[in-house]
């Protein structure tokens, strides 16, 4: 019930090999004490979080989706990837080729379920603070590049230190927001320009059922 | 032999019941009082003597001496408490006529616990009123005793059972060494028969002698419903046999309904209003429609558009308008309602899903007993936890409920259960992995870490532990028609009333029921890398596959799959797309079959003047739409637009 009184929520689907620290990013993230953080879920992979975002004065309810990384279960990924806003790429900067089996595994996966846009992608070289040779570092760099040449944003974390944690998942839900509110506007000015635009907003009102309408008919006032 | 024995007993309480009736009530009590068994187990150190009583409770029914003999029962109340037991010596000792069979701890706490659930709480009863002869049972089960309290029945059974004496409690009131309801402290009643009926005591009887050790089984166990036929073609755990008998579906309902906030009965009211005829006779023409069709329903199609549009009256009703959350608890009633009516026209249709059916419970039975734990990177740790067993019943449990809903909570029951399993598994192995203080490589350094840091916080694990394990439970439990159970629910679990988390479960149920399906032996799963890739171009030959094979009906279903599983709240861009999609289900719909054509229509056509009118004409707006004739889809929508 109470998740259903939230005015909107957003999906991001979290990947990458195993023991890249993609728990306990999430852990970070969710259970982080400086954050006003209300009615948490945590259990069973599912994680889910009411987050106030500054940048659009609303709360939004952030439901992370865990997948599976080891090799036997790469192909199961595609169907926890339907429908997501979001996805957060996890890959362990103290791993040579961690990033390329990224690269080379998941993101082909990951791009059909964004409509192949990479603005809601977001890479996260985890364990940054136990990077310690050179070659270390000159992988990260192609990394680095690898992703600013595809928009890509690319951020160094830490979950032990919590760095750049609630960074990621706040500037993917801040981008997101700023998508939806873009097209909401769109929806309004066609609706309000155009005789169909009116009737499919009515139908697609109409066939909205449950808090669906309560929510439109909030949003409207 | 079973015929004879039937007879036997009951040729025996005739004779009984004329010598009681001639002799004295008086010398019968005392006998009872004497010789009874199940007054012996509840007295200190008999089988229910730590009873973990449940109330209330008023009175206790003994069925008299002679039956429980001669049903067979006595001997298994005859055993110890199974505290003292525990306390002293290892085995207990069962004797059956002239044969003593050595019972483990764990049998005996089992036949405890059975002859309870399935024997003592049938005769624990609760009144309705204190000044009242209707009762209820801790099981559940309805009965009255007659005015005079010589007899008792049960409703819904032939015949009734003689009182044949009454007897003080056992303990005062106010003793201290037991509590309130404890059956010691109750009124007594001995009756001829046992608030059972034949089937039930068989079940009771059958269940207690499957925990005995079967090579000195007496007679033949025999299966009465095709439940425990379809156990026993696929052998489980003894706890999912004792689990199928029809009493224990009824308590795993029970449970599975006090976890949901279930508001069934507060629907029906909401739909016994007077002003809420119109809605439930357009949900029971809906239903009626349906079932008059010959073909099954392979998509959601409809009753989306009839929930829809029996929500949007609702809405213009002011008894629902004022309240959210009774709008949540129609929206949910209305699909419990007609997925129930129309499940056997709505599960399991496809044979293309019944084929894909057959083939995973093949694969399923063939590599239990060939996959370890370690080959999947499961903890093999998890199936000795005691959730483990829970879990496997609670995907079992989808078998037993019929709405997309209450089908999906048993995935969530059986996700959650598994979650704790893995907890306690992980918490048991980091106490290790600390105390052996191991530092020879960076993962356990990093476990140390962890779990110094954890210290504070719950254990919390990710995918790459969960679902390992949840992909052991799916293979070892072997869930009955898996396959149909997801696919039904992703068809017809409405979207928007499913909750992240379950959409969350349902999406494991399906990843494990397509990883089942496309798995490889170990053997040849160890060889290569390129063998990673074979499922994925397995899966993607399937999907591609069946539509081709099954024309064009299944093309609704994979886009209703879309729509079902859909999570976030959508931009109004994407309701507008999803409303363009509409449209094309309902293209195909009328193309496939001609009678939803009328169907959607005729729905179509009552949502326009609706909003003209005021309430109390809506019943006879409904009368007249059905006999308009159908206008064709265009039309409808110019009539749409014109509001606007």
């Amino acid at each position: 019930m109470s998740s259903r009184a939230c005015a909107s929520s957003i999906k991001i689907v979290l990947c990458g090999p195993s023991n890249a620290g993609k728990t306990s990013i999430t852990k970070r993230f969710i259970t982080d004490t400086f954050d006003e953080y209300q009615d948490t879920t945590v259990g069973s992979a599912f994680f889910s979080k009411q987050l106030y975002s500054k940048a659009h004065n609303t709360n939004v309810r952030v439901e992370v989706w865990d997948t599976a990384g080891q090799e036997k279960y790469r192909a199961m990924a595609p169907m926890y990837f339907r429908h997501a806003a979001g996805a957060l790429l996890v890959f362990d900067e103290t791993v040579l080729k961690s990033f390329e089996e990224l690269e080379a595994v998941w993101l082909p996966e990951l791009l059909p379920h964004m409509n192949d846009s990479t603005e809601f992608i977001v890479v996260c070289g985890n364990k940054c603070d136990a990077v310690l040779t050179e070659e270390q570092r000159e992988s990260l760099q192609k990394a680095q590049e690898a992703c600013r040449a595809r928009g890509i944003t690319f951020l160094h974390t830490s979950a032990k230190k919590g760095h750049n944690v609630h960074e990621s998942f706040g500037g993917l839900v801040d981008r997101i927001l700023t998508r939806r509110e873009k097209e909401a506007a769109a929806a309004l000015a066609a609706g309000a320009n155009g005789g169909d635009g009116r009737a499919k907003s009515t139908l697609a009102t109409r066939i909205g059922s449950g808090d669906n309408g309560g929510i439109k008919r909030s949003n409207c006032c | 032999m079973q015929g004879d024995s039937n007879c036997t007993p009951r040729e025996k309480e005739e004779e009984k019941t004329r010598v009681e009736a001639m002799g004295d009530e008086r010398s019968g009590a005392k006998y009872e009082l004497q010789k009874n068994v199940l007054l012996k187990a509840i007295r200190p150190g008999g089988l229910f003597y730590e009873y973990v009583d449940r109330g209330p409770v008023e009175m206790l029914c003994v069925p008299h001496q002679l039956f429980l003999e001669s049903s067979g029962i006595a001997p298994y109340l005859r055993l110890p408490s199974t505290h003292s037991h525990n306390s002293s010596i290892a085995t207990t000792t069962l004797r059956i006529g002239e044969r003593d069979v050595a019972l483990t701890p764990e049998q005996h706490q089992q036949i405890a616990c059975i002859t309870r659930e399935a024997f003592l709480d049938y005769h624990l009863v609760h009144f309705d009123g204190v000044a009242s002869p209707a009762f209820v049972t801790l099981r559940g089960q309805r009965g009255e005793f007659s005015a005079d309290l010589q007899s008792v029945a049960r409703y819904g059974r032939i015949g009734a059972s003689k009182v044949l004496c009454e007897l003080s409690p056992l303990l005062e009131p106010d003793d201290a060494s037991v509590s309130a309801f404890h059956p010691c402290k109750l009124h007594i009643l001995v009756l001829a028969k046992p608030l059972m009926d034949d089937e039930e005591v068989h079940n009771l009887l059958s269940a207690l002698q499957r925990i005995l050790p079967p090579m000195e089984g007496a007679g033949t166990e025999q299966c009465q419903n095709d439940q425990k036929t379809g156990v026993e073609q696929t052998p489980g755990p003894s706890f999912l046999e004792n689990c199928f008998s029809r009493e224990a579906i009824l308590n795993y309902r029970r449970t599975v309904a006090k976890d949901n906030d279930v508001h069934s009965r507060e629907f029906q009211e909401m739909m016994k209003l007077p002003v809420c005829a119109p809605v439930a006779k357009t949900i029971s023409n809906f239903v009626e429609t349906i079932q008059q069709r010959d073909a099954p329903l392979f998509d959601n199609t409809d009753v989306r558009r009839a929930i829809s549009f029996c929500l949007d009256q609702c809405r213009r009703i002011p008894f629902f308008a004022r309240d959210a959350s009774k709008l949540h608890i129609a929206a949910e009633g209305f699909e419990k309602y007609i997925m129930t009516k129309l499940y056997w026209r709505a599960f399991g249709v496809d044979p293309e899903e019944r084929e894909r059916n057959k083939e995973l419970n093949e694969r399923l039975r063939r590599l239990s007993p060939l996959v370890n734990a370690e080959e999947l990177d499961a903890l093999k740790e998890v199936e000795e936890h005691h959730l483990w067993g829970q879990a496997m019943l609670d995907l079992e449990g989808m078998n037993f409920f019929k709405t997309p809903r209450e089908k999906l909570r048993c995935a969530v029951r059986a996700c959650e259960g598994l979650a704790k399993a893995v907890s306690a598994v992980l918490v048991q192995k980091k106490k290790k992995c600390f105390d052996g203080n191991i530092n020879n490589n960076n993962n356990n350094i990093g476990n140390n870490d962890n779990s110094k840091s954890m210290d504070e916080n719950p254990v919390v694990f990710g995918a790459d532990e969960f679902l390992p394990c949840f992909m052991l439970l799916v293979l070892r439990a072997s869930p009955r028609d898996y396959y149909l159970h997801v696919h039904y629910v992703k068809r017809f679990r409405d979207a928007s009333l499913i909750t992240p988390h379950e959409s969350y479960c349902l999406t494991n149920l399906e990843s494990a029921a397509e990883f089942w399906l496309s798995y490889t032996t170990s053997l040849s799963r160890q060889t290569g890398t390129s063998r990673p890739s074979t499922p994925q171009k397995t899966i993607v030959e399937d999907l591609f596959i069946a539509p081709v094979a099954t024309s064009f009906i299944v093309q609704p279903a994979d886009k209703d799959e879309i729509c079902a599983v859909a999570q976030q709240t959508e931009s109004k861009y994407g309701q507008l797309s999803n409303s363009s999609f509409q449209h094309d289900f309902f293209s195909l719909t009328g193309d496939v079959v001609p009678e939803g054509i009328n169907v959607a229509k005729l729905l179509l056509e009552e949502r326009k003047p609706f909003e003209n009118l005021t309430v109390a004409e809506l019943r006879g707006i409904v009368e007249e739409a059905r006999r308009l004739l159908a206008e064709k889809h265009k039309s409808t929508q110019t009539g749409s637009k014109s509001p606007d």
